[in-house]
C-alpha cells in the first residue's frame, strides 16, 4: 500500500490537535491509522482456504483505495486550513483561534 | 468532585492552555501545570494533586519516565495520559501495562464524553480511596503494633510464641478517683497520663499492647528488651504523671504467646489482638503489688539488664498467686526514700 505520509508525520498533526472540534484535520489522520491497521491485518491474516484468499484480498485492496482517498483528502485540507506542508507546523492562526470546548 | 486537585504536565504552551480553559469550564479550577520534569517533584509535593493529566508528545518519548516518578512520588495519585491515535497509542499502552504507571490511557484527539467521564472516575476513585486511607490510619491507631504485624503477615491464625519483657502499669486508687471527680475531669486525667506513659513507652522501644482501664500493659521484644523494660518501669515510676495520678508498675520477661483472639469468621463476632502467657501474668501481679511511684521485677529481669542506678532493694522470694514456686522479685522506688512493698 503506497503511503504518502509515514507515521511521524500524521502523529505530528494529530498532536497539535487537543480539541475534538478543532481536530478534524486529526480525524482524517486516525482514520488513515486505521485504515493501515486494517491493511495489515488483512494481509496477516491466515489463509486457509481459497475463498479466505479471496476475503482478504478484497478487503485489502478496498482499505488500499479508501487509505488513497483520505491521504489526498488530509492533503487538501492541510491546504485549505494553511498548514505548512514540509514542517507539518498547525498555522498560527489556527492556535489563536479560541478554544471551544471540548 | 470539582474540587479535585489536578496536575497537568504538558510541554506545549497551546495544547496546555486549551486543556485548562476547558477544565475551567467544568469547573474544575484547582490546577497546576508544568512543562518540565524538572519542577515535578516540587509541583506534586507542593500541589498533592488526585490526578495527574499528562499529555504525551509522540516525537518524546522519554518524557513517559514523568509518569514513573509521579508514581515514585506520589504512588496514591492517579495518572491519566494523553496519546495520539496511531503506534504511539500503540507504543504507551504497552508501556502503561508493563509498568503499571499509568492508569487511564485516552486517544488524541479527545472527545468530550470520553475524556471528562474518565477524569471523573479517577477523581471519584481518588475520593474513595482516601477516605479509606484515613479510616485505615485511624483504625491503625487503635491497634497494638504487633496486630498490624500480624495482619500484614500471612499466619494471622496461629499464634506467635517468643521471648519478650512485660510491662503493666495500673493507677493506685482510681477507684476512689473516679467516684470523687466528675467524670469528664477523671477521663481526661486518666487520658492525660496513659497517653504520657504510652509516650515514655515508646521511646524505650516498647508497644502499647492495650490499655487496661486504669492502666497499661506494655511489650519489648528483641535485643535488650530487659534493659530497656525495666528502664522504661523507673522512668513512668519518676514522670510527672505520676503526679495527678500516682500508678504502680510490675515488670518481667519470659516467654509469651502472641497473636488473634475470636472467630471473626462467625456473624457478630470479633478478633481482638492479645499477649498472654504465665511472662504476662506475672506482670501484672508485680504491678499489683508495687506501690504509687514504685517498680516490682523479677531478679532475673534485674540481673539481665545490668541496671547499676537505682540500687533494687531485694524483696525477697514472693508468693504469687497462680505459680506453684515463688519468684525472686527486687523493688525500686526512684527519686524517693524507700517505703515497705505492699506484697
Amino acid at each position: 500500500m503506497q503511503e504518502k505520509y509515514n507515521a511521524t508525520q500524521i502523529s505530528k498533526v494529530i498532536d497539535q490537535s487537543l480539541v475534538y472540534q478543532c481536530a478534524c484535520p486529526a480525524q482524517v489522520c486516525r482514520t488513515i491509522f486505521e485504515l493501515r491497521e486494517l491493511f495489515e491485518y488483512q494481509i496477516n491474516c491466515a489463509n486457509n482456504s481459497a475463498n479466505d484468499r479471496l476475503v482478504h484480498e478484497t478487503i485489502a485492496t478496498a482499505t488500499a483505495q479508501a487509505h488513497a482517498v483520505m491521504e489526498e483528502c488530509l492533503s487538501k485540507v492541510l491546504e485549505i486550513e494553511g498548514w505548512d506542508s514540509a514542517s507539518l507546523i498547525m498555522p498560527e492562526s489556527l492556535r489563536k483561534k479560541p478554544a471551544k470546548p471540548i | 468532585m470539582k474540587n479535585a486537585k489536578l496536575l497537568l504536565i504538558d510541554s506545549d504552551e497551546y495544547t496546555s492552555s486549551i486543556l485548562i480553559e476547558d477544565l475551567k469550564q467544568r469547573g474544575f479550577d484547582n490546577i497546576t501545570r508544568i512543562s518540565a520534569s524538572l519542577d515535578l517533584h516540587q509541583a506534586i509535593t507542593e500541589s498533592k494533586p488526585d490526578v495527574v493529566i499528562f499529555n504525551y508528545h509522540f516525537h518524546q518519548p522519554d518524557s513517559l519516565i514523568n509518569c514513573s516518578a509521579v508514581k515514585l512520588i506520589a504512588p496514591q495519585t492517579a495518572v491519566m495520559a494523553i496519546v495520539s491515535a496511531g503506534p504511539a497509542m500503540k507504543s504507551v499502552r504497552a508501556w502503561a501495562k508493563q509498568t503499571g504507571c499509568v492508569d487511564v490511557v485516552i486517544e488524541k484527539p479527545l472527545s468530550d464524553e470520553r475524556f471528562f467521564m474518565s477524569l471523573g472516575d479517577l477523581v471519584k476513585a481518588r475520593y474513595a480511596a482516601r477516605v479509606l486511607e484515613t479510616r485505615a490510619e485511624r483504625l491503625a491507631n487503635l491497634l497494638p503494633e504487633g496486630a498490624i504485624s500480624a495482619i500484614d503477615g500471612d499466619h494471622t491464625d496461629e499464634a506467635e510464641m517468643f521471648e519478650a519483657a512485660i510491662l503493666f502499669t495500673d493507677i493506685r486508687r482510681s477507684s476512689e478517683a473516679i467516684t470523687h471527680l466528675p467524670p469528664r475531669k477523671f477521663f481526661k486525667l486518666l487520658n492525660q497520663s496513659l497517653s504520657l506513659q504510652a509516650r515514655h513507652i515508646n521511646q524505650f522501644e516498647g508497644a502499647v499492647v492495650k490499655y487496661t482501664g486504669d492502666g497499661v500493659m506494655a511489650i519489648f521484644r528483641g535485643m535488650g528488651r530487659s534493659y530497656l523494660a525495666l528502664r522504661c518501669g523507673l522512668e513512668l515510676a519518676r514522670s510527672t504523671s505520676q503526679d495527678s495520678m500516682p500508678f504502680g508498675v510490675g515488670v518481667a520477661e519470659g516467654l509469651v504467646l502472641a497473636g488473634f483472639i475470636g472467630d471473626s469468621n462467625q456473624a457478630g463476632q470479633r478478633q481482638q489482638y492479645d499477649v498472654i502467657g504465665a511472662t504476662v501474668h506475672l506482670a501484672a501481679r508485680l504491678c499489683s503489688m508495687a506501690n504509687a511511684g514504685e517498680v516490682i521485677a523479677t531478679n532475673k529481669i534485674n540481673l539481665t539488664s545490668r541496671l547499676h542506678t537505682p540500687t533494687a532493694r531485694d524483696i525477697g522470694t514472693v508468693a504469687i498467686r497462680g505459680f506453684d514456686a515463688g519468684v525472686d522479685c527486687v523493688a525500686f522506688k526512684p527519686d524517693t526514700s524507700l517505703q515497705k512493698i505492699g506484697v
